[in-house]
């Protein structure tokens, strides 16, 4: 019997796993662990550009061997995955199955899970803000660095960084920006001031990015082939870490395994699964569980191992991006540094609090096909397409993310249906308060006028869908740690509540959602609760 | 009318090939645009109707086109179009003309140009998907 079961390759599941086999402790890894390995040999070592003027096998990874890169429907969930990166949602609507009108999540049952098409972006919440998640700030801090050392971030200390690496002692040089990110900098701080006083500071966008080659990680190389491949492995994916504690004795992995629930007994938990090749049943015996599927997948697991299976709460950052134009950059040639994550960030903090926070991501469209945003044009496709040519290069898109408190109406359920290999959907509701929506719309007003200021024109906003940027939380919200048994609820660090040997690592327990990006905090939390588990082990 | 829907998809790749190039597309994206479109759920009769028209009146491809971006973007038939632009981008030989390129001083005016042909466009297809609808 293994010591610890871990459930999940992803960001979480990754980080729990390395603090627990570098514990000492014995760690089985139950993972469904899908992959896709067609693209690695077809995607050349080439530039962008390079290979879209020479490689006539392209259309390979970009409409996809099966055609699947082609968008056909609205912009929404998924739109962003490209060929070589669509093996992430494969085979999630039929072994996760989940129904809602409101809420469109995007799950994974890759090798390394969502982090496999991170966008990268790093933020360590402010104290405040891991007050109101429910996590402690001093222990945060330090698995904030432990995180940072060992995926590597890149960043600069400048206006944004309060809200990104305020609590990170050592990171990496920041990327160079491309020509769209530099205007709209360089106009920033022209205009510091003014905009400061609205309540807006910006500045470079940490990433999971290296800078300088470190180990068998390659430096970034400016390839802008970002959504293609991970080449050089600048670029930091949890399976990196799930690759290397495979080499250690004391790690097992795995794969073809979808855990559906758990049986506590006095000195053992037994994990029960699905194998996802054959259908059969499988279990496995453990000392202790740490469950990290992600919050859904651990909502499922959790309400499907108890006879009660009440609702749940969740928490979401509401989303919406606007399409910007530069027009001093409008029909500028392909040419200088591109990348294609984000570069800058833009932080709206009206209190100056660090607490409350709205965030824009900006990025410029880079490594994507034109098609993609031609057909979203609404003129004649031989008309639309040198108008969006000559637009692209001038195309700054600003993702914007709002706190979530969890007002509002929203809830998780598990229903039964026969159709489901695990004879269950999970429903989902979602929406705002109308104090919510009015929050949000005028927020992102105060944006696009900043934008404005800055020489940004928005053109259109896009609304993908609550769920859609993928982050979410607080399905198993932290209680107070002071007193006895609240179902459904984490004790602080992470345990079940009424459970002795079931811990969560992912994002269930956080009981509010600070609008920045919520991977390096999850991973952070995920290195806490191995933590704890270890000692309570 | 029943349309045989293999001389349909190569027809149709020629058809809106030249439409999106200006010439005719090379073999490469003939053969891709195939592969492509045999993956592409059969028309309904509206749609094959639209399509049979458009490829006995070749002109009509644009303004269509730019009507149908204003009033029914998800068709089918723009879908088809919108397919062949795809395989388009994706051949070395056409790249350069979805590639951001050199700046010329009269590429605002160009672009200017593009925006009221599909401003016309859209209005002289309106009027012809009137009619095709009932052809």
């Amino acid at each position: 019997m293994e010591d610890f079961v871990v459930v999940g390759s992803g960001c979480t599941g990754a980080m729990a796993a390395a603090t627990l086999v570098e514990g000492g402790a014995r760690v089985l890894m139950l993972d469904a662990g899908e992959r896709d390995d067609r693209y690695a040999s077809v995607v050349p070592p080439a530039d962008f550009v390079s290979a879209r003027t020479s490689d006539p096998e392209q259309y390979r990874y970009f409409l996809g061997e099966d055609f699947e890169g082609v968008p056909w429907g609205k912009v929404g969930t998924g739109a962003q995955l490209t060929p070589p990166r669509r093996y992430l949602v494969r085979r999630v609507p039929e072994l996760l199955p989940l129904e809602s009108e409101s809420f469109f999540p995007l799950e994974s049952l890759a090798y390394g899970g969502l982090g496999a098409g991170w966008g990268l972006g790093c933020c360590a919440y402010s104290d405040a803000e891991l007050r109101a998640v429910g996590l402690a700030p001093a222990a945060m801090r330090a698995a904030y660095q432990w995180v940072a050392d060992r995926i590597g971030i890149s960043g600069e200390r400048d206006d944004a960084s309060p809200y990104t690496i305020a609590h990170l002692e050592r990171v990496l040089p920041t990327a160079e920006m491309d020509a769209n990110a530099a205007r709209l900098h360089a106009s920033y701080l022209q205009r510091r001031r003014r905009v400061q006083a609205l309540g807006f500071r910006m500045g470079r966008t940490a990433l999971a990015l290296l800078t300088r080659d470190v180990g068998e990680r390659k430096a970034y190389a400016y390839r802008d082939m970002d959504f293609y491949d991970d080449r050089d492995q600048s670029a930091y994916r949890p399976w990196m870490t799930v690759d290397e504690l495979r080499k250690r004795e004391n790690f097992l992995y795995r794969k073809n395994v979808l855990v559906t629930r758990f049986e506590e007994t006095a000195d053992a938990v037994i994990v029960h699964g699905l194998d996802t090749v054959s259908g059969g049943a499988v279990s496995h015996g453990c000392r202790r569980l740490v469950l990290a599927p992600g919050v859904l997948g651990t909502a499922r697991i959790v309400l499907r191992s108890f006879d009660r299976k009440p609702e749940l709460p969740i928490l979401c950052n509401p989303y919406s991006y606007l399409a910007c134009i530069q027009p001093a950059l409008l029909g500028a040639p392909a040419r200088g540094l591109r990348i294609g994550f984000a570069q800058l960030s833009l932080f709206h903090d009206p209190a100056g609090s660090n607490f409350d926070v709205a965030m824009g991501s900006i990025y410029s469209y880079r490594s994507l096909m034109l098609f993609r945003i031609v057909r979203e044009t609404p003129v004649a496709l031989s008309d639309a397409y040198p108008i969006m040519r000559y637009l692209a290069p001038a195309l700054t898109l600003v993702g914007i993310h709002h706190p979530d408190a969890g007002d509002g109406r929203r809830s998780l359920r598990l229903e039964a249906c026969a159709a489901s290999p695990t004879a269950d959907v999970l429903k989902a509701d979602f929406s705002l308060s109308d104090d919510g929506r009015r929050k949000v719309r005028d927020r992102e007003r105060r944006f696009t006028r900043v934008l404005r200021w800055l020489g940004a024109y928005r053109i259109r906003r896009v609304d993908p869908g609550h769920g859609s940027s993928i982050h979410y939380a607080g399905t198993l919200p932290f209680d107070d740690g002071d007193s006895g048994v609240k179902p459904f609820t984490l004790r602080p660090g992470g345990r079940l509540s009424g459970s002795a040997r079931v811990h969560v690592a992912d994002g269930s327990g956080f009981r509010y959602l600070p609008a920045k990006g919520v991977t390096l905090s999850l991973m952070a939390n995920a290195r806490l609760t191995a933590l704890g588990a270890l000692r309570d082990a | 009318m029943v349309v045989d829907s293999a001389t349909t998809d190569l027809e149709q790749g020629i058809a809106f090939g030249r439409y999106l190039l200006g010439t005719a597309p090379s073999e490469d994206a003939l053969r891709l645009f195939e592969r492509a479109a045999a993956r592409l759920p059969p028309l309904d009769d509206r749609e094959t109707r639209l399509v049979a028209f458009l490829l006995r009146n070749r002109w009509a491809i644009g303004p269509v086109d730019a009507a149908l971006a204003l009033i029914r973007p998800a068709s089918p038939v723009r879908g088809r179009v919108f397919l062949m632009l795809a395989v388009l981008e994706c051949l070395p030989e056409y790249a350069p003309r979805f590639l951001p390129a050199r700046r010329s001083p009269f590429e605002h005016l160009r672009i200017a140009g593009h925006a009221l042909r599909a401003l016309g466009r859209a209005l002289v297809g309106m009027v012809v998907l009137a009619i095709a609808s009932r052809a």
